[in-house]
């Protein structure tokens, strides 16, 4: 299993959309906060900036991951079916739950990459302040859990449904039912 | 995963005593509306490269992924080296190499590395994969792009690759549809003389193809399907070795001669193609008379052969295989 893994990621590293999809990320995220940390730089004294900056960038983080998570997996198990690499991985003596597993860890360990690029980011924050180590440390472990998460949104659209632009659709359906659609909901049901 | 026993890695298993490789009774499927299979019986023994012949959409396809073990079946009893698909999948899995009609391959990776992954697919020991690989390599020719990425190899590179994929963990039950499409007349050769060792080395190979006369060559029995069934079987070289008649093929530097040395034997000919002269023969027994007869009355024989095309003539005859679907 973590030899598929590590071939999955392996193939995901030698491709070059990959490394796109990072840059942006990260030049999306550093944009992002300058933005933010140039609306607040005239607020007065007792204004805590760290905080608020690193509190907005998780909050950035985690509008961004509900994108870029589900076009990383929505297609990897029907686009495997597509090119016809997934049968011959199904004769071998893995179990679905392995091939799962692997697709499941790929994209964990992708998530963890690009968290790891936001680290520069939550590095300024830390510089402006007032940023607690363990606060930093566990939003980032949710931040990972939720990255984890929303993989296997993608991962069941993609397993569900054959087609990977339906899938696509699909995942990002559900992702934004539970982001947006549940507070609705929530809120609706207060009344 | 761990606990569990691993394939048998020195080579094919044999199958139980007195049990064929491939065993399949009254195998039905259906897809939809369509029947696939319609009461299929198969054997097939191990150390053997049997043929699986049949217009498209005869159910080919179909039965090798229920020997696969990826597909169950509706009806019918399966059995391939003594285990049933269906109760113990991953008995069936180790003991069977599947090639499929078309297949993809992991583009991003090199030759080496995909083949070390279906190693680790197969469970072989991890220190066994790499050597495994470069092993395989060797042997369909690939050595040189071990480390090629393998979206620079050309389809018949990566056909190939499939094959070696196929028989990473040395299957006792190897299933290979199609698998000579996209290969080079050297590569073809080449796969014959694999799928021949491995049927030497005591595996039972099913291989379904549309070139007859390739089949001919490589295979010791063909099975014939239609519409899901099994409509006739037919021994390859069976037509030579029995006495009944069967077309030589006579060619001769001057042409006139032979036909004066056949008539001087009283044996009738026809004209067939490129100046040959076809004959009736009962046997490998009377064509040497024949030849010593013709060399002997100064004939200057060059050529004297069987027809090939024997499978083809079969196929032809047998079923309703001739009539457009």
């Amino acid at each position: 299993m973590i030899d598929l893994m590590v071939s999955e990621l392996r193939q995901r590293l030698r491709g070059r959309r990959w490394w796109v999809v990072l840059g942006l990320w990260a030049l999306a995220l550093l944009g992002l906060l300058a933005l933010t940390r140039a609306a607040v730089s005239g607020v007065g004294e007792g204004f805590r900036l760290g905080p608020f900056m690193f509190g907005s960038l998780a909050l950035f983080v985690l509008a961004l991951a509900c994108l870029v998570m589900p076009s990383l997996t929505s297609g990897s198990i029907n686009g495997e079916r597509q090119r016809g690499t997934l049968a011959v991985l199904q004769a071998t003596l893995y179990r679905p739950w392995e091939i799962f597993l692997a697709k499941l860890g790929a994209a964990t360990v992708t998530a963890a990459a690009f968290l790891a690029a936001t680290l520069p980011l939550t590095l300024w924050c830390f510089v402006e302040g007032d940023v607690s180590v363990v606060s930093v440390l566990v939003v980032y472990l949710v931040l990972l859990v939720t990255c984890a998460v929303l993989a296997t949104f993608g991962l069941a659209a993609s397993a569900l449904i054959p087609r990977p632009a339906l899938s696509a659709v699909a995942a990002y359906a559900a992702v934004f039912a539970l982001t947006i659609g549940s507070p609705i909901v929530f809120a609706l049901a207060d009344e | 995963m761990a606990g569990r026993a691993t394939a048998d890695l020195t080579g094919p298993a044999p199958a139980a005593v007195g049990e064929p490789a491939i065993l399949a009774e009254g195998l039905s499927r259906a897809f939809g509306g369509v029947r696939a299979l319609q009461g299929l019986d198969l054997t097939a023994p191990a150390g053997r490269v049997v043929a699986l012949v049949g217009p498209n959409g005869a159910g080919k396809t179909t039965l090798l992924l229920i020997l696969a073990g990826l597909l169950a079946p509706d009806g019918g009893r399966v059995r391939v080296a003594g285990a049933d698909p269906l109760a113990d999948p991953l008995a069936v899995r180790r003991a069977v190499g599947w090639m499929p009609d078309f297949f993809g391959v992991y583009e991003g990776l090199t030759a080496q590395e995909y083949l070390e992954l279906f190693g680790a697919a197969y469970r072989l020991p991890r220190a066994e994969r790499p050597g495994r690989a470069r092993e395989l390599l060797v042997n369909v020719g690939l050595e040189d792009r071990a480390e090629a990425r393998i979206d620079t190899l050309s389809r018949g590179q990566k056909q190939r690759l499939g094959f070696a994929r196929a028989i990473v963990h040395r299957p006792s039950v190897l299933l290979l549809d199609e698998p000579a499409s996209g290969l080079d007349p050297r590569a073809r050769v080449a796969l014959r003389d694999q799928v021949r060792a491995q049927a030497a080395a005591g595996a039972c190979v099913l291989v379904s193809s549309h070139i007859l006369s390739e089949l001919e060559e490589v295979a010791d029995a063909a099975v014939f399907m239609e519409a899901g069934r099994v409509t006739g079987e037919y021994a390859v070289g069976e037509v030579s070795a029995a006495a009944t008649s069967q077309p030589w093929t006579l060619r001769a530097l001057d042409h006139d001669a032979l036909a004066r040395g056949l008539e001087a034997a009283g044996v009738t000919g026809r004209a067939a193609e490129r100046g040959e002269i076809e004959v009736d023969l009962g046997g490998e027994e009377a064509a040497a008379e024949l030849i010593a007869r013709l060399v002997g009355a100064g004939v200057r024989l060059v050529e004297a052969s069987p027809r090939r095309g024997g499978l083809e003539r079969a196929f032809l005859t047998s079923g309703e295989a001739e009539q457009p679907r």
